[in-house]
């Protein structure tokens, strides 16, 4: 394989290129969905491929190829990769730079107890099936569903400054929910959070850690329960977020905002831009002092992690928001101009048939000094939400609008009561500008968000996010008519 | 394109290697990509991508496996994992069988050959004086330009073969200014000649400029005009969220109980085309059924949902051909959305508003509360106050809290005109003017 990716990059700098870089990915999934104690289907889907990406005075050429064993089809591709590239330059306007990187050789592999595709079917279905059943028990539970998704992939990169990186990965996921349905209104409840669940860089252990036969009963009696709570009032109180919630709230509203591709204005036309423009760089103030959030594609067992971006790039941690104040953008090599002019490693694409694009790794809140208790204590009117249920956020990261699954109304310091439907709105930084207090690392937690889309074709991607609990003040919550 | 021949080919060689009944799905296709930032193409690619699907049943339990290969080991592994999944797996006392029929659906109506063979280049040379005039007007244009093909084929062991391939183009453009406007348009067509880059230049540069220095205006209930790409987003999540047979079947839907009831205002008809122009489709769904038009919403009155065969069993009625690639988590859905036109014109509309907004599009719209139908999202791209008649000013963006029942009970005008636009599918869309539309901030 090395060789005939090393001639295809040769191949590229003979035609005309300044560089080249190719990635050959396999890629493997596994997919079960059980709905009502039924299976609903599983899947096993595997694709291989690869990717060229070229450089010709200053503009980009990329073309992908799932024929590696024909040699003519090969060379047809790199031209073709070479003569976009080409096309491109003569389009006025194209400078590309790539930042300095580190040539390396080198081979890594993500760590597992067990693998998840040697596990046995029939012991898959078993565990859903009987979530289902247990959510069933539960006079008034109408659906339930069950999910687990593995992935493999091998990774092969190479480019024509001479590195030579082969990466393998394996990523296990899962999550139960159930449904009520009471004269027109539909009530959800999920564990570890919606959309399919929680996931992390680890093995069939991960599942059984989140052990979700022993939350099955729970959330079936929530869920029943939530026709009968409180609709979520409409006023301005405090918020304790956790959980999925809060991992969508630091995607939305800080992972997407710090992607340097949207500041500059490359995304400009599809997922947006940013408020966070170069000239707030160092200078703006994104949240309170308690605000500490960081990009860490080396976090073990996060779902984004990798030792090398797909160019080539190692992965790192950097600050992006520290003590509150504004301070890092997540950076490719043809867009790390800023900072120390390098890139931070968070340049990645799905699978082989997609260009490397700026994206989160994992971002992370960092964990504070509280507890989740002494953050419901200090409380004195507020709700508590950790499922998230609906997400909205405008294109430039500064308008946004939650909903969660199950809400718990917090008076004078106690979880009094059950609300139903609570959703909240903010504007980012003066959402995270009250934040007053985060959770500390003995409740801090990484969460894997497999669905994260960017790019025209759109690619999803896999990210992690780790998060504790933190409380917001005077926020808007009940805004849904 | 992967023509007939070769798709039965495929097909054949396929099916004889596995002792099962097996249905196989091949989907997929090229598409070349322009991406435009910064008045420039900083993205070209060329993408070819395909899969096979294997499905294999073992009584009433089924397997699913794919590959991106059409011949050799990686099939027979398909074949192999898909022939595992089903013999180990549970029943699934809802599976139908694969169809039992002998008959061909072969069908290259909307696929132009002159799109795949035109040159792609000479498209990017055009876009060049654009960038030009865009540098010198000190704006900022954004914005993907792409052509391709796009197949989706079925065929069993019973004999059945289904054939469809299209051509597929899109254009879309954002203008930035300076001092916050931002301007949007877009095209989709599946012929590439009918695109053309100036006029949609032209229409988004309009926008931009007249929204610079946008004003703050107060949440409160608006008339608003929504331009057909705003309006895609609305029909979308009804499509989604309200006609699939699944929800609606399991009582999820806002329409479970309402057959034949009067739903939405009298100028409200919607149905499901795929043999119509703007939202063009495959005549089949992925069970193989062959499909018709139908008619969902007639003059405010709900017809029917979408059915594939489950959903049509269990509620007694007539399969519409909407099946997904089983399994389908979501059920039948709605590919081929139409919103019919009124008699009415943009133009028009503000003309006759008072006091009112015009929005170009929407943007992250997400369903609140999937039962009673409601949504949110923020105005993009393009978002106007109107006065006595005329576009005054250009207004920052702002968040709506609505819901779907509610607005398509307060629509006052359609335009004649409707335009083809993407979505889940294509759909077909006019600009509409509903009265007391709800910004909440
Ligand atoms: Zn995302």
């Amino acid at each position: 394989m090395k060789i005939l990716l090393k001639k295809a990059i040769d191949l590229a700098l003979s035609m005309g290129a300044d560089y080249a870089d190719i990635r050959y990915s396999k890629f493997d999934s596994e997919s079960i969905s059980v709905k009502n104690g039924q299976v609903q289907g599983v899947d096993y889907h595997s694709d291989y491929g690869v990717g060229i990406r070229v450089l010709c005075g200053g503009a980009w050429g990329f073309a992908s190829n799932p024929d590696l064993d024909d040699s003519v089809r090969m060379e047809t591709v790199v031209k073709r990769a070479v003569d976009l590239a080409k096309a491109s330059n003569k389009v006025s306007g194209n400078n590309i730079e790539l930042a300095k990187k580190e040539s390396v050789e080198d081979e890594w592999a993500s760590k597992f107890e067990v693998d998840p595709f040697t596990v046995p079917l029939e012991e898959k279905l078993e565990l859903l099936m009987k979530c289902c059943e247990e959510m069933s028990k539960v006079s008034g539970v109408a659906i339930t569903n069950g999910g687990l998704d593995f992935i493999r992939e091998d990774r092969l990169y190479m480019d024509t400054e001479g590195s030579e990186i082969s990466q393998k990965f394996v990523q296990s996921g899962g999550g139960i929910s159930c449904m009520s349905l009471l004269g027109g209104e539909v009530q959800q409840r999920s564990y570890p959070s919606a959309h399919r669940g929680n996931h992390n860089m680890a093995g069939y252990e991960f599942i059984k850690e989140m052990d979700f036969l022993q939350e099955a009963p729970r959330l079936a009696k929530e869920v029943v329960e939530l026709h009968k709570a409180i609709l979520c009032p409409t006023e301005k109180m405090d918020i304790i977020l956790g959980g999925s919630q809060l991992v969508l709230q630091v995607h939305e509203s800080c992972g997407h905002a710090v992607e340097l591709d949207r500041v500059l204005g490359y995304e400009a036309n599809f997922a947006g831009t940013s408020f966070l423009t170069l000239d707030k760089w160092k200078n703006y103030t994104y949240g309170s002092k308690k605000v500490n959030l960081v990009q860490d594609g080396t976090t073990t067992r996060a779902i984004g992690s990798a030792k090398y971006d797909d160019e080539g790039v190692a992965c790192t941690k950097s600050d992006l928001v520290k003590d509150g104040e504004f301070v890092g953008y997540l950076k490719s090599r043809d867009s790390a101009k800023f900072e120390n002019g390098v890139s931070n490693g968070a340049c990645r694409a799905q699978g082989w048939y997609n260009v490397p694009i700026v994206r989160m790794t994992n971002v992370h809140l960092l964990p504070g000094n509280e507890t989740l208790d002494e953050l419901i204590t200090s409380t004195k009117r507020g709700i508590f939400m950790c499922e998230n249920r609906s997400w909205s956020i405008d294109d430039k990261r500064w308008n946004f609008q939650f909903g969660s699954e199950l809400g718990w109304m917090i008076e004078n310091g106690k979880i009094t009561g059950m609300v139903k439907n609570p959703t909240y709105t903010g504007i980012t930084p003066e959402f995270w500008g009250n934040c007053e207090g985060v959770a500390s690392k003995d409740e801090w937690k990484v969460w894997g968000t497999p669905n994260c889309g960017k790019g025209q074709p759109m690619q999803v991607i896999r990210v992690g996010h780790g998060v504790s609990y933190a409380k917001f003040k005077d926020v808007k919550v009940g805004v849904s008519k | 394109m992967i023509s007939v021949e070769n798709t039965k080919e495929v097909f054949k060689e396929t099916l004889s290697k596995s002792e099962n009944p097996t249905q196989v799905i091949l989907s997929g296709g090229k598409q070349q990509l322009a991406r435009i930032g910064k008045n420039t193409v900083y993205q070209n690619m060329l993408n070819k991508e395909y899969t096979l699907k294997v499905q294999v049943a073992d009584y009433k339990k089924v397997g699913n496996a794919s590959t991106n290969r059409f011949y050799g080991e990686d099939v027979e592994k398909a074949i192999h994992n898909a022939t595992f999944i089903a013999r180990h797996q549970a029943q699934d006392p809802d599976w139908e069988g694969f169809l039992n029929v002998d008959d061909e659906i072969v069908d290259d109506k909307f696929y132009c050959k002159d799109t795949m063979d035109s040159c792609f280049e000479e498209k990017l040379e055009e876009l060049n004086e654009i960038f030009i005039d865009a540098k010198q007007k000190n704006v900022e244009i954004a914005g993907a330009f792409s052509h391709g093909d796009s197949i989706s084929a079925i065929g069993n062991q019973n004999g059945m073969f289904r054939y469809h391939v299209n051509t597929d183009c899109d254009f879309t453009f954002s203008i930035m200014t300076p001092n916050g406007g931002t301007g949007w348009s877009e095209f989709h067509s599946h012929r590439l000649a009918d695109i053309n880059p100036k006029e949609l230049y032209r229409v988004s540069l309009e926008k931009a400029l007249l929204s610079e220095n946008p004003i703050e205006i107060d949440g409160g209930e608006y008339t608003v005009i929504l331009e057909p790409p705003a309006v895609q987003s609305l029909l979308f999540f009804l499509g989604y969220a309200g006609f699939g047979g699944l929800g609606v079947q399991e009582k999820r839907s806002f329409f479970s109980e309402k057959f034949g009831e009067k739903v939405f205002g009298d100028n409200i008809s919607i149905s499901d085309n795929f043999a119509f122009d703007q939202s063009f489709g495959a005549p089949f769904d992925y069970d193989g059924i062959r499909k018709s038009s139908l008619n969902i919403m007639d003059k405010g009155v709900f017809n029917t949902p979408v059915f594939d065969r489950v959903t049509a069993r269990k509620m007694n009625k007539v399969d519409t051909g909407h099946a997904l690639p089983y399994p389908s988590r979501s059920g039948p859905l709605p590919l081929n959305l139409c919103l019919s036109g009124g008699e009415s014109s943009v133009d028009e509309m503000v003309k006759s508003t008072k006091k009112g907004i015009l929005v170009t599009r929407f943007f992250y719209d997400n369903l609140i509360d999937p039962g009673q139908l409601t949504l949110t999202g923020m105005t993009r791209d393009g978002t106007f106050l109107i006065e006595d008649g005329k576009l005054v000013s250009g207004i920052k963006n702002m968040r709506y809290n609505e819901s779907l029942p509610r607005i398509f009970n307060s629509i006052i005008a359609l335009s004649k005109q409707c335009w083809s636009l993407r979505g889940f599918g294509r759909l077909s869309v006019p600009a509409i003017k509903v009265e007391g539309f709800s910004f909440s901030s």
